[in-house]
C-alpha cells in the first residue's frame, strides 16, 4: 500500500446532487453525495441498478453537469469534461472501422501525442493483455472479452493518473470476468493510479478495492464506506478466505437492511 | 458455396429467357405485342449505333443529377444535425416539400428550363435528393453516445469529433441512401426525357413505342437497365473500398433463410 501513496490524483466529491427533470416530476438521482478518493486509491461504487453510480462517474468526468455541489480532481473544480483521465464503459465502444491498434491509438491521436512513441506503448499494452497478434484485426472479429481488453488499453495509453470504470466487466461471461479482474489488479499494481470502479457485484468490489462505497437505492446516497484490508496481490482464491467472506457478508447485510436483498430464502 | 451463389442467378435468368423464347413461338405471339429475346438480343447489337449515343446522353443526365443530389444533400444533412434549433426550423419544411410528387413537376421544369439536359438532371436530382439527405442524417445521429463521451474525455475538438467519429459512423447509411438514390436518378432522367426530349433513351423508347417497334423498346429498356446497373455497381465498389469494415460485417449478418444448405 505504502509504495502507491502519491501516485494518481485525488478526487473530492462534495455534497453533489443530481436532479433529472421529467414529465412525471423531477427525479432525484443523487442526494448530497460526498466522497473523498485518495491519490492511488482503488475505490468501488457498489449499488443496485439505478442508484446513480454511473451518474456519479459521469459527473466526476465532467461529462454530465450535476445539479448541486462541487467535484474537484487534484484540487481543481471540474466544470467541463476533464481530460487527464481514462474511461472504460460497460460497452467497449471501439470504432468499427479501425483496427485494434488504431482504436487504442485514438487516445494519442485526439490528444495530439507523438504517434511513434505511443504506437510502441500501445503495442506493449496490447501484448500485456494478450492481444498482440490481434492488433491488426477489426473489432467485430474479436470476442467480447478481447474487445473490452482493447478498450482498457485505450484508456491506459496516455498513462492517466485517474481511471474511471463503469461496470467494465458487466457484459462478460463469469470466467472472462474473473480473468479480467486479476488483469486489472495487475495493471493497477504495476502502474499506480486512482481508480473509481462502478460495479453491482459484491465479490468484484471486495476483490479489487481498497475501499467500497456502498450506495443506497434511488435517490443515491453513500450508505457506508468500507475499507477492505485484504493483502495484495489478491487471487481468485482470496474469495474463499474467511476475511473475504466477512466483508462480503457485511455488505450483503447492509443491502438487506436497505431492502435491496431479501433476508429469507424465497419459498 | 460461394461460386454456386454467383452462378445460380444467371442459370435462372437463362431458363427464364428460354421459356420466354419458347412461349412466344408456341403461342404465336405477334412481335408488336411481345418480341422474342433472341430478336431483342440481335437488336442490342444491330441498333447499337443509335442506342449507344442515346444511352450516353441519359447516363450523363443520371450521373450529373445524382452527383448534384449528393453534393447538396450531404452538407445539408451535416448542417441539419449540427443544431437542434436548425433542424426544428428547417426539417419540417424539407419533409413537406418532399410530399410534392416530383414527377408532376417535370412538365413545369420543361417550361422553365427548356428541352435540354438541365431539365432531366434536375428531375433526377429532385428524386434522388431526399433518400441521401435522410439516410445521411440518420447515420450522423446514430453514433453511440458512449463513443462521443469517450472522444470528449480525450479532448477531441469539433473537427476531430466530426471527421474521426461522426462521419465514418454515418458512411454505411450514406452509401445505403446513395444506392437507393441511384435507382431513383434513373427514373428521374427517363421521366424528364418522356416529357420532352430530342435525345436520350427516353426519346428512343417513345419513338419506338409509337411505331409499335417492341424489339426496339425492349432493346432500349435493356440499355437503360445496364446504365442503372453500372451506376449501382460503381457505388457498390466504392462502398467496398471505403468501408470494408462494414461490408464484411454485413455479410456476416446477412439473413440466410436456408441456413443449413
Amino acid at each position: 500500500m505504502e509504495s502507491r501513496v502519491g501516485a494518481g490524483v485525488g478526487v473530492r466529491v462534495d455534497r453533489v446532487s443530481q436532479v433529472f427533470p421529467g414529465e412525471a416530476g423531477d427525479l432525484l438521482a443523487l442526494d448530497e453525495v460526498s466522497l473523498n478518493v485518495a491519490p492511488g486509491e482503488f475505490l468501488s461504487l457498489l449499488g443496485p441498478s439505478g442508484c446513480g453510480k454511473s451518474t456519479l462517474l459521469l459527473a466526476i468526468a465532467g461529462l454530465q453537469p450535476h445539479s448541486r455541489g462541487r467535484i474537484a480532481i487534484g484540487g481543481r473544480t471540474v466544470e467541463r469534461p476533464y481530460t487527464n483521465l481514462g474511461i472504460v464503459f460497460q460497452e467497449p465502444f471501439l470504432l468499427e472501422w479501425r483496427s485494434v491498434l488504431a482504436n487504442v491509438m485514438l487516445q494519442a491521436e485526439l490528444r495530439g501525442l507523438d504517434a511513434q512513441r505511443y504506437t510502441a506503448r500501445a503495442e506493449a499494452l496490447l501484448d500485456r493483455v494478450g492481444l498482440a497478434q490481434f492488433k491488426g484485426r477489426l473489432p467485430h472479429e474479436l470476442s467480447g472479452g478481447m474487445r473490452q481488453r482493447a478498450s482498457i488499453c485505450r484508456a491506459l495509453l496516455h498513462d492517466p493518473p485517474l481511471l474511471l470504470m463503469d461496470e467494465p466487466f458487466g457484459a462478460l461471461d463469469a470466467l472472462t470476468r474473473d480473468d479480467l479482474n486479476l488483469e486489472l489488479q495487475d495493471i493497477w499494481l504495476r502502474s499506480p493510479k486512482t481508480v473509481v470502479f462502478v460495479t453491482h457485484s459484491i465479490a468484484e468490489a471486495v476483490l479489487l478495492s481498497d475501499r467500497v462505497a456502498i450506495m443506497s437505492p434511488r435517490p443515491g446516497r453513500i450508505a457506508e464506506l468500507m475499507t477492505i484490508a485484504l493483502p495484495r496481490p489478491r487471487g481468485l482464491d482470496t474469495r474463499e478466505t474467511e476475511e473475504f467472506g466477512t466483508y462480503a457478508r457485511r455488505i450483503r447485510e447492509i443491502f438487506t437492511e436497505m431492502g435491496v436483498l431479501r433476508a429469507e430464502p424465497v419459498r | 458455396m460461394k461460386s454456386r451463389r454467383g452462378v445460380l442467378p444467371f442459370v435462372a435468368f437463362a431458363v427464364f429467357l428460354a421459356l420466354w423464347e419458347w412461349a412466344v413461338a408456341a403461342f404465336h405471339v405477334r412481335p408488336f405485342v411481345l418480341p422474342r429475346p433472341s430478336q431483342v438480343a440481335a437488336a442490342l447489337v444491330a441498333e447499337a449505333g443509335q442506342l449507344m449515343p442515346a444511352a450516353i446522353v441519359t447516363a450523363e443526365e443520371i450521373v450529373l443529377g445524382f452527383l448534384l443530389a449528393v453534393a447538396v444533400a450531404v452538407p445539408l444533412a451535416v448542417v441539419l444535425v449540427s443544431s437542434k434549433w436548425v433542424e426544428d426550423a428547417l426539417f419540417p419544411i424539407i419533409v413537406s416539400a418532399q410530399l410534392v410528387p416530383k414527377v408532376a413537376l417535370a412538365p413545369l421544369l420543361t417550361v422553365w428550363l427548356g428541352l435540354g439536359m438541365t431539365t432531366k438532371l434536375t428531375v433526377a436530382f429532385l428524386l434522388s435528393f431526399f433518400p441521401i439527405l435522410i439516410d445521411t442524417m440518420i447515420g450522423l445521429k446514430s453514433v453511440e453516445t458512449g463513443k462521443l463521451l469517450l472522444a470528449r474525455s480525450m479532448g477531441a475538438g469539433a473537427g476531430a469529433m466530426f471527421f474521426k467519429i461522426r462521419l465514418p459512423s454515418a458512411l454505411p447509411n450514406l452509401f445505403g441512401g446513395m444506392k437507393v438514390a441511384s435507382t431513383l436518378a434513373v427514373v428521374g432522367a427517363i421521366v424528364g426525357e418522356f416529357i420532352g426530349a430530342n435525345a436520350g433513351l427516353g426519346n428512343v423508347l417513345l419513338i419506338a413505342n409509337s411505331n409499335y417497334d417492341m424489339v426496339m423498346v425492349f432493346a432500349g429498356i435493356t440499355y437503360l437497365t445496364a446504365v442503372g446497373m453500372i451506376l449501382f455497381a460503381v457505388l457498390d465498389a466504392i462502398e467496398r473500398w471505403t468501408i470494408p469494415w462494414h461490408v464484411s460485417h454485413r455479410q456476416l449478418l446477412e439473413p440466410t433463410i436456408h441456413a443449413k444448405s
